[in-house]
């Protein structure tokens, strides 16, 4: 990954789109830069999968698209509006359209506050004056799957999957137009994983929602995703239609990645030389290149643009592999 | 030949002060020298207790019934001069989190050594130089500059691997890995599932790998045991497991996970409701209240374990068998 | 350790998760909060409390059932549940034994060593309240602003509360009480700016830790101001450890009140318990002819300080646990 370049943007009219984005922190070891120049749009009703392991900035990618921590450049265009321009007044007014879970339930729920108030957070905060009644909660309580009759109990007193569910009600109360899923089901009991998937499922043609869902696992995201980004080390890889990304991963990061995953009798050779290097000092050029299988002189010295691999598939490297890896 | 390892009707209750909870009941299970065995199950399956039990790390408040037999011996009543040389040179463990095992304020070397200085009564130099081999045979990058280097001062598989390494210092016969990689990134836990496998192969070890992704023990196992509910519901072998599923849950299972082969936006199919509370003592399949199969008599009556007709290595605990099992039951009904 | 909590994890784990559509309670039977809770707390914490409101019931309601000055002496007959008023002398003799309607004893100057224990708490346990108050407010406030929002206004009053810290407690007290009078108050001032650091450098790191978690920035997400995500998602969460940390610090507060009056610099008006245990325990000949007179004044302020330590830390296993009960 290491790719850079606003190439695979298709057209200024979409839902989202995120240009150049940079985000940085500020760590005892130095500045480091967790998403360096990152482009990805997404139109209104998709799913875009982002995929990438620990330290890749997908969640970051995620958040700073919301300005939680704002980017330290680029620009993050929702419905019209530059959110990285706006006033914060502004800004926490949009807040209600863009929504977000995360991978611990526990984590994202106050221990000392009971079920309604947690999910009734938002209609507090932004009043009842829109669509947004008591009986229309307990309604979406229903929905998620939360008898209605436990509100006045505390998130210990429930389950992961329960508390994923309640996280999820509390995100729905404000009407999103967009959701996004950090690791959703990665911190559930196995047996439980699928009931959440097929929620948000349900939850999206019901909302008629716009998804960025984010993980480490390459088979929930296909299952999930009508497009895919695969990160490296801040940087995308590669980029396109879930289908055409998965059936012919050109960049060797994403074969890699799909090399790896357990018992999915994917067959390839490609598997990755050495660690993952400090993003407090990433490589020259392709990022990616001190990894590589592939790599050459040009990947030490040069960032990759984005190529076309296809009729929406996008790769950041000098050698985009054609080989398809061959799925038993 | 016996088992290396076998489990006989072991069961675990802990006494908690909400009252016992029913960790594990009747597990069997034995593994070869040299086999590599998977126990699969999610948290609450009683999985890494069963294996706690084996390595004597359960606390004071849990009550264990059954035996544990290794190479012959009662594990549970091992002559004291016998159990110091079984925990850590016969059997040995890994865990999830590799810094459970490795002490922050040491360096590599220091670790890995002191044991061989202590029990071995090798000098430093030697131990030093065995350290080295053990690094090496774990295939950790620059083993000579690890050696001077704290953990936090390496990556998760690193750590994992010097883990590995302090487990083999003894020539263990068996290495118990509890869900070894799961804390790790796919890459990383591809390359430590391929060095565990390598090393049981290299050194004629037997393995048993506690996980609770069936995707992780496919194609790396000769058998595999799925628990749930602190119950055995099925063992068999590998192919078996996945070719003639006899166990509603293992079938549950495998349907509920999204995989690379599946069509984009396949609907999964969840396994509904809850694990079940261990603390109610159950009065019959723990799966019973999430499978689509189940009958009154699931609910009443605990089923046996019985062997699938026609194989040897095939058992399961049902009353409602699918796959071979369940078309022989039918015929005979 | 790390492995006998994941394993207790496990085995402890009473999850409850719901099918997509099946509406069905979760398997933990309804057990009401507050009486779980009550009772995990135990029978000593709900002892300490029954000692805690004794004392605090007997200094509200002294004055109730103590005579006017000089009213026991003329009436040798009185009740025996009437109080001498504690500045009496020669209710009794000198350090009499204790006897009914004498229950503790009287001191070298013949006064009742029960009504003066009972005069003395009113001023020991409003000190270590004011002063705990003090610190709670102050430091508490200082803490959460500076955790929550970090920058520079962090940097400051972590500078401030290293200060407090580092400052010669004792030398501290002295000096103010030395310079703006022995009284009541300032004596609750000097030990209430004393606990300012502890309680606020707890609150700073209970905000630090309770920030990061994904709650805080949900709350964000959904438009919550800063001011919301700090009094309705951080400080309920703060609030408990700090209260636990109250409780041992009024504990101290009041022994300290001790120290400084057996240091002959608490309160030149009125009793407390320090003034009392000074009065009867610092001459050796008065503690071998009647000991009575200093014990128990000291007994009640063990009891006292127990009760409070032993609520507070009660208190604190109990929620921290909750926590982790998941």
């Amino acid at each position: 990954m290491v790719g850079v370049g606003t190439a695979p943007l298709r057209g200024d009219d979409l839902l989202i789109r995120v240009e150049n984005m940079v985000v940085e922190f500020n760590t005892s070891g130095g500045t480091v830069q967790a998403v360096s120049d990152v482009s990805f749009d997404v139109a209104e009703g998709e799913t875009l999968g982002i995929v990438g392991e620990s330290g890749c900035g997908k969640s970051t990618t995620a958040k700073a698209m919301i300005q939680l921590p704002p980017p330290k450049s680029g620009s993050v265009m929702y419905a019209d509006r530059d959110l990285t321009e706006i006033s914060k007044e502004e800004l926490r007014r949009s807040r209600a359209d863009l929504q977000m879970i995360f991978q611990d339930p526990i984590s994202s729920l106050n221990p000392r506050r009971t079920v309604w108030d947690i999910i009734r957070e938002g209609v507090d905060i932004w009043g009842t004056a829109g669509v947004w009644s008591d009986a229309r909660l307990v309604e979406l309580m229903e929905q998620v799957g939360i008898d209605p009759q436990y509100r006045d109990r505390k998130a210990y007193q429930f389950s992961g999957g329960q508390c994923q569910r309640i996280s999820i009600a509390r995100a729905l109360a404000l009407d999103p137009k967009v959701l996004i899923s950090d690791e959703p089901v990665s911190a559930l009991d196995v047996s439980v994983q699928a009931q959440i998937l097929n929620l948000l499922d349900d939850l999206k043609t019901q909302h008629a929602l716009t998804m960025l869902f984010i993980s480490h696992d390459l088979a929930v995201v296909r299952n999930v995703s009508d497009r895919v980004m695969v990160m490296y080390l801040g940087r995308v890889a590669e980029v396109g239609d879930a289908d055409a990304l998965f059936a012919n991963p050109a960049h060797p990061y994403t074969q890699a990645l799909l090399a790896a995953v357990p018992g999915s009798g994917v067959n390839a050779s490609a598997r990755l030389e050495g660690e993952l290097p400090s993003p407090l000092d990433p490589p020259e050029g392709c990022r990616f290149h001190t990894r590589c299988p592939h790599v050459t002189e040009v990947c030490k010295t040069t960032v990759p643009e984005f190529t076309q691999h296809g009729p929406d598939h996008w790769v950041a490297c000098h050698h985009p592999q054609s080989t398809p890896v061959e799925i038993r | 030949m016996a088992p290396l390892l076998e489990l006989d009707d072991v069961s675990v209750t802990f006494n908690t002060p909400k009252g016992p909870v029913y960790a594990v009941n009747n597990v069997n299970l034995s593994v070869e020298r040299g086999q590599a065995l998977g126990i699969v199950g999610e948290s609450g399956s009683g999985k890494s207790v069963t294996m706690k039990t084996v390595m004597g790390l359960l606390p004071r408040t849990a009550t264990i019934g059954g035996s544990v037999t290794y190479d012959g011996l009662d594990v549970f009543d091992l002559p004291s001069d016998r159990r110091k040389h079984f925990y850590g040179v016969d059997v040995a463990m890994i865990f999830q989190n590799p810094m459970t095992s490795l002490n922050p304020v040491k360096r590599i070397s220091a670790q890995l050594t002191e044991g061989m200085k202590y029990h071995d009564g090798l000098s430093s130099s030697a131990a030093d130089d065995k350290a080295l081999e053990l690094l090496e045979l774990v295939r950790i990058p620059d083993p000579k500059k690890r050696m001077k280097q704290y953990p936090h001062e390496l990556s998760g598989g690193m750590r994992q691997r010097v883990v590995i390494a302090m487990a083999l210092a003894n020539d263990p016969s068996l290495l118990i890995a509890d869900e070894p990689t799961t804390a790790l990134d796919v890459t990383v836990q591809r390359d430590i599932l391929d060095l565990l496998d390598q090393l049981k192969a290299e050194r004629d070890m037997a393995m048993i790998l506690i996980t609770h992704d069936l995707g992780v023990v496919k194609d790396r196992t000769d058998e595999i045991a799925v628990m749930y509910g602190g119950r055995l519901m099925e063992a068999a072998t590998t192919g078996e497991v996945f070719a003639d599923t006899a166990h509603p849950y293992t079938e549950a299972l495998q349907r509920s996970i999204p995989d690379m082969t599946m069509e984009r936006g396949t609907r999964l199919t969840p396994i509904e409701g809850s694990p079940p509370d261990l603390s109610i003592k159950p009065t019959g399949c723990p799966f019973a209240p999430r499978c689509g199969y189940a009958t009154p008599e699931c609910s009443t009556a605990i089923p046996d374990r019985m062997p699938v007709p026609g194989s040897t290595t095939h058992v399961f605990a049902c009353h409602h068998p699918r796959g071979s099992a369940g078309a022989v039951q039918e015929v005979n009904a | 350790m790390a492995e006998q909590m994941q394993a207790g994890a496990n085995i402890g784990a009473v999850t409850t998760d719901l099918g997509s559509n099946a509406l069905s309670p979760p398997d933990e039977s309804p057990i009401p909060e507050a009486k779980s809770v009550a009772r995990r707390l135990g029978l000593g914490f709900w002892l300490s409390v029954g000692w805690l409101a004794l004392v605090v019931l007997l200094a509200l309601l002294a004055p109730l059932f103590t005579l006017e000055r000089g009213e026991a002496r003329a009436n040798p007959d009185r009740s025996v549940f009437t109080l001498a008023h504690p500045e009496d002398t020669a209710v009794a003799g000198r350090l009499d034994s204790p006897e009914p309607g004498l229950w503790f004893g009287s001191d070298n100057t013949g006064r009742d060593v029960l009504s003066l224990t009972i005069w003395g708490s009113r001023i020991s346990l409003l000190v270590g309240f004011v002063a705990i108050v003090i610190g709670f407010v102050v430091g508490g406030t200082l803490g959460i602003i500076a955790g929550y929002f970090r920058g520079w206004f962090d940097t400051v009053v972590s500078f401030l509360f290293t200060i407090l810290l580092s400052f010669p407690a004792l030398i501290l007290a002295i000096l103010i009480t030395t310079l703006l009078g022995r009284t009541f108050l300032w004596i609750s001032v000097s030990l209430g700016i004393l606990a300012i650091a502890p309680v606020g450098r707890l609150a700073r790191a209970q905000t630090l830790v309770f920030a990061e978690r994904d709650f805080v920035m949900a709350a964000r997400i959904l438009g919550a101001k800063d001011s919301r995500i700090v009094l309705r998602e951080l400080l309920p969460n703060v609030v408990i450890p700090m209260s636990a940390l109250a409780l041992l610090g009024m504990g101290i507060a009041i022994v300290a009140e001790g120290t400084l009056a057996f240091l002959g610099i608490s309160t030149a008006d009125g009793l407390s318990w320090g003034k009392q245990i000074f009065e009867s325990g610092s001459r050796r000949e008065h503690l071998e002819a009647g000991p009575h007179a200093a014990l128990f004044p000291i007994g009640v302020t063990f009891l006292t300080v127990l009760a409070l330590n032993f609520a507070g830390d009660r208190l604190r296993e109990v929620f921290d646990a909750k926590e982790l009960a998941f």
